[in-house]
């Protein structure tokens, strides 16, 4: 008995910290509508400028909190709002989460390079080590003021946002940017505040915990993603649901230790250390369990999507044409190449097919997904298993195997949308990340991988196995061209326009789904085992969730409905390795070394390729397409071809009936815009 | 027997009651009518009759099957099927795939080819100009033919026709009225919510009246004219009688 | 861009010889003053007296090239030999493991100065793998280095196999993986192959604190490689007596140190071992203080011979006194520098070697230090007619080995690794040798030259065997 009191003061103190550090991400949401993926970020850069002032220039902790809470994080986050995510309106959803990944990744790239990590930095417990004894557990004094500043921020925001005339304005602004423009508020004052709030309290969350979490860059940032489970518990809107989700978390988390049974010992004969990894994946396991209990607002329909993103129609003969330049360009480059850039160029088609795996399922079905990199983890997994000596089966078994656990990850998805299932595949991601992949039954720390063979075809040389990849690559990527225009290409873009409209058709979304899952998981597991077979090693290194970060940016940012964005992709990646070592070694401008310097603004590109789709969200390839277009359609003077046209801005509200009389169209329109249906009209009919 | 029949429906939306023991019924081979001012609950109606919204009382009827349990989609390929208030096109597809995703979808019935179906479509709602233009730059007229074929190509047999005419002027409102007439004397059970009163009043041979979630007239056209309680809900809004 | 989070460092714990340990200003600061056997030379790097480096005779020294063979082998002209170092300063985590860069640079200036290798000067390769890359740095080594020297690539099982594929020779300061560490064509100066290890430390613990070792704890952070050397610990340890009554799991930066920290005061642990690396432990121990409870003895591997650790700890609100945490090495401690003139002598010769990739001084330095001298010696002993195989007989033929005195004996050749140990504890002023001491345990001090070196000192691990890449025939 007394162990179970123990373990719940334990896991109460443990929730006070998710509380704080959730309690913020909720206020961005509610006030913003977009989940601040960068929120850790955010608070990870606030407690490393804390050090530096208390410790690196020895400033009084209480007047280092204010410059910082009421100060430089608030900047901060007025300045994101007004450079980054204003940007984001009439953006799809795709682009709203992977923006935000963008800043994360930014910041990540950049605390770095500010604050070596050679030297370890440790923050002291601002309000005092002194222990209290609660209930046989000792606490400090620091902990709960923490405790305290949890509550008080509860309540303060609830007060805030519901009781002042600001607050109030904020949370009309995620409803409806236009209706408020029409009532004469000004929302983007609205929404700088929250954003300002909310890297206030990111950073309140980052400073107060960092005496437990430690000063590592990742730490800091990641600890965010634990805190998700909390956060959706409260359905990201409710403070109160937030809290008591924290608390179940904390509570989860410490009786798991205090109780879970050890592994038994058949599983850990075999290499499986069940318990262990359960208990350190506890908190996304929470989050996959949690996003499949909450209810979600059904299928209601949305009018048209007047998103930004175009998705144009792939031309055969253009694609034909592109892959054998590609496959061309490989074969003679191949041979000119060192054989370590040679690999690198191998890497590049590797991480293209794995962004090529995200087209049809993200590009042309609308699904998010951030685990594709574990999809390709269990391709990699497969193909060092069932490869031995060259089969080729064991690339069968890469992808039959990848699709298989894909098509089972989303079955309980199924009913996902949005965020959620961003949230859904991000945990699955960390789930295979700590629990599966660090297995001794699963890699066993990297296992070697043998080319693979096909009868008296040897791919042994790096440069045989380079053009093979190509070829992988631009026959994969020809189906999924093909995919666009056909009958299934037409149904996932049909579901990704109005799933509404889907289901009163009598199409049954379930299968669609389940089928777009598992053949993206398929291409992605083949691009995880070419990479494997690449390198001759299957190592989990390579796919850890870190690392799906920046595929995801440059997939979305290279244009992620279009198979040559993909290419585009994966290459600025692969060079990311290769193009500093073009810069001579021990050149110097303006006293840095050049090529450390380049090395680090490349750490930068993806983050700001993510944040610039705020402002270009069909991505880079798109852009580029839209100019050669233009351009060729000049050099062929006429315009024979039927060229889709560009998506129609929606029409501004305020100009209506400014040059001509309304008429009915403009009703229809405005009512369109408003997003009014007839609950709200209803409602506000009752309501007199 | 009327082909789809709906008793005593009621629907709640957080604190207030949106339908009230709602009663109506359409037939197959007519054009019903469902009229009432704004947020009266007609388009909240429409989506329970089609699955999207669970009703707290009340049942749905279609060809004496009781559907009121089923999923969405599983009414529509009874046949089933209906348009949308705010138009549900698939934007990024062209017209033509937009009936062609339609087509598509698989039926336990044998029925006539894809193209067939699609071709019939587009002759019967003139779609033949536009065919090849993506769905989400074409006129809102434009677009509401669209959705209606496409609702057709499915071989419906009966189409809930949510303001199909809104944002159409009146030319293009008369052309859609002859449309559905002719769609009815084809055999398809058309219900009908319309906004246009005079629309309604041409095109329909019964009407029901919603105000407040409830049914409030049930008849003709004439007989619901002159029925008291749909001019005082209707309050300051003249009832003409068509041309 | 591609990242490998904390693992990357972390990886690092795995190492049993490496550790990342930094002198202190002061200590170098001292060095200055004194006496040092040097005399300047245009490198601006000491040279020895005598001939000698600590107990070894220097390797490097002139020669006449003028009718040496002009291209025996890759990387080998008349009068030069190149040689490459890898290592993972310029990636995701910035500096890491730069000492290793600064080392090798020191290494080759000193031996240039004496005339570099039998009179062939050395031309240093420095190759950054950013840890994701080491796979191509040995690629771009194979063309052009004779032999990789010096070096550690946390990820270096993603390079081993094409190393051994070329032929290259590879003579590491330190190994992460076992497919690396027992991988053919590969020496190491104090060697680490899968299946053996120490089990000296396990047994001065049961002798010293004997009712703790029946009630062992374990925890490990989550890291694929990490596993396994937990269950080697764990497994080795059983040898010696002990037996685990508590073995967990922590997720890389664990926040919840807390509850398991009282549940291994529940479990009553008497002896812990953490395999982790130095930033976590601090959270862990944080987690000590707040609860008010220690296990009798905290046992830990080299890489936690960090200079910053004991001060660190008392900033935890921890009292060393009250808490016997040690850390065993197989190098010599800095702070006994002054008492082994070799290692002082190696301290000033890295602080004086101008470079890019300057910073304190690591333990790893040292073996990538003591790893040059290896080769320079085997490459020696080859003569002007230098090839890889010629080198790789040599190798195999040094079977004893200390790096002039500063490590423990090991044998290269035979890939035996070295027993010899010294424990460190950490205490208010420091880190100091706790074991074996000069006066008390006189008899193994003097035998073991400073350090404490058990014949049967090691254990093998059949399971473990066989690992490592292997040249196909």
């Amino acid at each position: 008995m007394t162990e179970l009191v123990e373990f719940t003061v334990l896991g109460l103190v443990l929730a006070s910290v998710y509380a704080v550090a959730a309690s913020g991400l909720v206020v961005t949401y509610t006030t913003s509508g977009i989940f601040n993926f960068a929120h850790g970020a955010i608070g990870m850069m606030s407690t490393f400028l804390f050090w530096q002032f208390t410790v690196g220039w020895d400033m009084h902790w209480a007047l280092a909190m204010f410059i910082i809470l009421v100060g430089i994080a608030p900047a901060f986050g007025w300045i994101v709002d007004r450079v980054i995510m204003r940007g984001l309106a009439n953006t799809s959803e795709v682009t709203r989460i992977v923006v935000p990944i963008g800043l994360l990744f930014a910041l990540l790239s950049l605390a770095p390079l500010i604050w070596r990590p050679t030297e370890n930095r440790l923050v002291p417990p601002i309000f005092g080590r002194q222990l209290y004894d609660v209930l046989g557990i000792n606490v400090t004094r620091h902990q709960l003021v923490v405790v305290a500043i949890a509550v008080v921020v509860a309540l303060g925001l609830r007060f805030l946002l519901f009781k002042t005339r600001s607050g109030v304005a904020m949370r009309a602004v995620v409803d409806s940017r236009e209706l408020t423009q029409l009532n004469g508020a000004s929302p983007g004052r609205s929404s700088a505040l929250s954003w300002a709030l909310g890297s206030s309290l990111a950073a309140l969350a980052g400073i107060l915990i960092a005496d437990q979490v430690g000063l590592e860059v990742l730490a800091l940032t990641l600890l965010v993603i634990n805190a998700y489970a909390a956060a959706v518990v409260g359905r990201l809107t409710s403070l109160p649901l937030t809290f008591l989700g924290a608390g179940i978390l904390g509570l989860a988390q410490s009786y798991a230790v205090g109780f879970m049974p050890d592994t038994p010992a058949w599983l850990a004969e075999r290499g499986i250390e069940a318990s262990g990894a359960l208990r350190t994946a506890i908190p996304v396991v929470m989050l996959f369990i949690v996003l499949l209990l909450v209810p979600h607002a059904p299928l209601r329909g949305g009018g048209i999507q007047r998103s930004r993103e175009a998705a144009v129609r792939p031309d055969l003969r253009g694609s034909l044409i592109g892959f054998a330049v590609v496959i061309g360009v490989t074969v003679v480059l191949s041979g000119m190449l060192t054989e370590a850039n040679l690999v690198a160029w191998g890497k590049g088609f590797a991480f293209a097919l794995i962004m090529l795996s995200l087209v049809p399922l993200t590009g042309y079905g609308g699904q998010i997904s951030l685990a594709q990199l574990s999809f390709a983890g269990i391709g990699a997994w497969a193909v060092a298993t069932w490869g031995t000596n060259g089969s080729p089966l064991g690339l069968v078994a890469a992808i039959v195997a990848a699709a298989a656990v894909g098509a089972v990850i989303a079955l309980p998805a199924l009913r996902l949308r949005g965020i959620y299932l961003a949230l859904a595949t991000l945990a699955f991601a960390v789930f295979m990340e700590r629990a599966v992949f660090t297995q001794q039954a699963v890699f066993g720390g990297s296992k070697p991988v043998s080319r693979p063979q096909f009868g008296p075809l040897e791919l042994t040389s790096n440069r045989a196995f380079v053009i093979f990849m190509a070829v992988a690559f631009c026959a994969v990527g020809m189906g999924v061209v093909l995919l666009r225009r056909s009958r299934f290409g037409r149904r996932l873009q049909a579901m990704k326009d109005s799933p509404a409209a889907c289901a009163t058709l009598g199409m049954s979304l379930t299968t669609t789904k389940l089928m777009v899952f598992a053949l993206s998981a398929a291409i992605a597991g083949l691009g995880g085992a070419l990479l494997a077979s690449l390198q001759r090693l299957a190592s989990p290194a390579n796919f850890d969730l870190l690392h799906a970060l920046p595929i995801l940016l440059l997939a979305v940012a290279g244009g992620v409905a279009l198979v040559s964005g993909s290419l585009f992709g994966g290459f600025m990646l692969a060079s990311f390795a290769i193009v500093p070592g073009w810069i001579p070694e021990g050149w110097e401008i303006a006293g840095f070394n050049a090529r450390n310097s380049f090395s680090n603004l490349l750490l930068l590109l993806p983050a700001v390729l993510g944040v610039s789709l705020a402002h270009n969200p069909n991505g880079a390839a798109h852009e580029i397409g839209q100019q050669v277009r233009g351009v060729l359609a000049r050099v062929r003077g006429a315009t024979g071809e039927d060229e889709p046209d560009m998506v129609l801005p929606p029409r501004n509200v305020e100009t209506l009936g400014v040059d001509r009389p309304l008429r009915d169209e403009d009703i229809a329109a405005v009512d369109t815009l408003l997003g009014l249906d007839e609950e709200v009209i209803g409602a506000a009919a009752r309501s007199r | 027997m009327p082909l789809l029949e709906v008793a005593d429906v009621s629907v709640r939306f957080g604190g207030h009651m949106a339908v009230e023991a709602a009663t109506l019924s359409a037939d197959a081979g007519s054009v019903t009518g469902l009229i009432g001012p704004n947020g009266a609950g007609k388009t909240t109606l429409f989506n329970v009759i089609c699955g999207l919204v669970s009703p707290v009382h009340g049942r749905v009827r279609f060809d004496g099957d009781d559907i009121t349990g089923t999923s969405t989609h599983q009414r529509a390929r009874r046949g089933l099927a209906r348009t949308f208030q705010r138009l549900e096109l698939f934007g990024s597809l062209t017209v033509l795939e937009n009936l062609q995703v339609a087509a598509e979808i698989p039926r336990r019935e044998r029925r006539a080819p894809v193209a067939t179906r699609v071709d019939a479509a587009v002759e019967q709602c003139g779609l033949g100009p536009f065919l090849h233009r993506r769905a989400d730059v074409i006129t809102t007229g434009q677009a509401r033919l669209v959705e209606l074929a496409r609702a057709l190509v499915t071989e419906p047999r009966m189409l809930l026709a949510d303001e199909p005419a809104s944002g159409l002027d009146s030319s293009e409102t008369e052309h859609f009225g002859d449309l559905l007439a002719r769609l009815a004397a084809d055999g398809l059970g058309v219900l009908l919510v319309e906004h246009d009163v005079s629309l309604v009043m041409k095109v329909c041979s019964r009407i029901s009246v919603l105000d407040y979630g409830k049914v409030i007239a049930t008849g003709t056209p004439a007989e619901v004219r002159a029925d008291q309680r749909v001019v005082q809900a209707y309050l300051g809004v003249p009832v003409e009688a068509p041309t | 861009m591609k990242r490998v989070l904390g693992s990357a460092a972390i990886a690092l714990a795995l190492v049993a010889s490496a550790c990342g340990t930094r002198v202190d200003d002061d200590e170098a600061a001292r060095a200055q003053d004194a006496t040092t056997t040097t005399a300047g030379d245009e490198t601006g790097a000491t040279t020895v007296s005598d001939g000698m480096f600590g107990t070894l005779e220097s390797p490097c020294g002139p020669g006449d090239t003028s009718d040496y063979p002009d291209a025996p082998d890759i990387g080998v002209t008349a009068d030069s030999i190149t040689i490459g170092t890898i290592s993972d300063p310029g990636g995701p985590r910035p500096g890491l493991n730069q000492g290793i860069f600064h080392a090798m640079e020191a290494f080759v200036d000193w031996c240039n100065g004496q005339g570099g290798i039998n009179g062939r000067q050395l031309d240093l390769n420095l190759r950054d793998a950013a840890i994701l890359e080491y796979g191509e740095r040995v690629l771009d080594a194979c063309d052009e280095d004779f032999a990789l020297v010096g070096g550690l690539g946390v990820l270096d099982d993603t390079g081993a196999q094409e190393a051994v594929d070329c032929g290259l020779p590879n003579i590491p300061g330190a190994v992460v993986t076992p497919l690396a560490a027992g991988a053919d064509l590969t020496w190491q100066p104090l060697p680490n192959p899968p299946d053996a290890y120490p089990v000296g430390p396990a047994r001065w613990v049961a002798e010293n604190y004997p009712d703790a070792i029946t009630r062992g704890g374990t925890i490990y952070t989550q890291l694929p490689t990490t596993e396994m050397q937990r269950s080697k610990h764990i497994q080795a340890y059983e040898t010696e007596g002990f037996e685990f009554i508590y073995d967990d799991s922590a997720a890389i930066n664990e926040t919840a140190w807390d509850p398991k920290i009282v549940a291994m005061r529940n479990a009553d642990v008497g002896y812990f071992t953490l395999v982790s690396s130095y930033e976590e432990i601090l959270l862990m121990l944080a987690a000590l203080s707040r609860q008010q409870w220690t296990p009798d003895v905290i046992e830990l591997e080299t890489n936690f011979y960090n200079h910053a650790f004991p001060r660190q700890l008392q900033e935890q609100g921890l009292d060393p006194d009250e808490i016997d945490i040690y850390v065993r090495l197989t190098t010599w401690p800095f702070e006994e520098a002054d008492e082994r003139p070799v290692v002082r002598e190696l301290l000033d010769l890295i602080e004086s070697t101008e470079s890019d990739y300057a910073g304190e001084t690591e333990l790893l330095g040292v073996q990538a230090f003591s790893a040059g001298l290896l080769f320079a010696t085997a490459a020696q002993r080859v003569g002007p007619d230098l090839t890889r195989e010629a080198l790789q007989a040599e190798l195999e033929a040094i079977t004893s080995w200390d790096g002039g005195g500063l490590h423990g004996q090991s044998n290269p050749g035979e890939r035996i690794p070295s027993t010899c140990f010294i424990m460190m504890k950490i205490t208010a002023d420091g880190f100091q040798r706790a074991y074996p001491l000069p006066d008390e345990d006189a008899e193994i001090y003097e035998a073991g030259n400073g350090m404490a070196c058990p014949e049967d000192g090691r254990v093998t691990l059949p399971q473990y065997s066989g690992l490592g890449a292997r040249r196909s025939e």
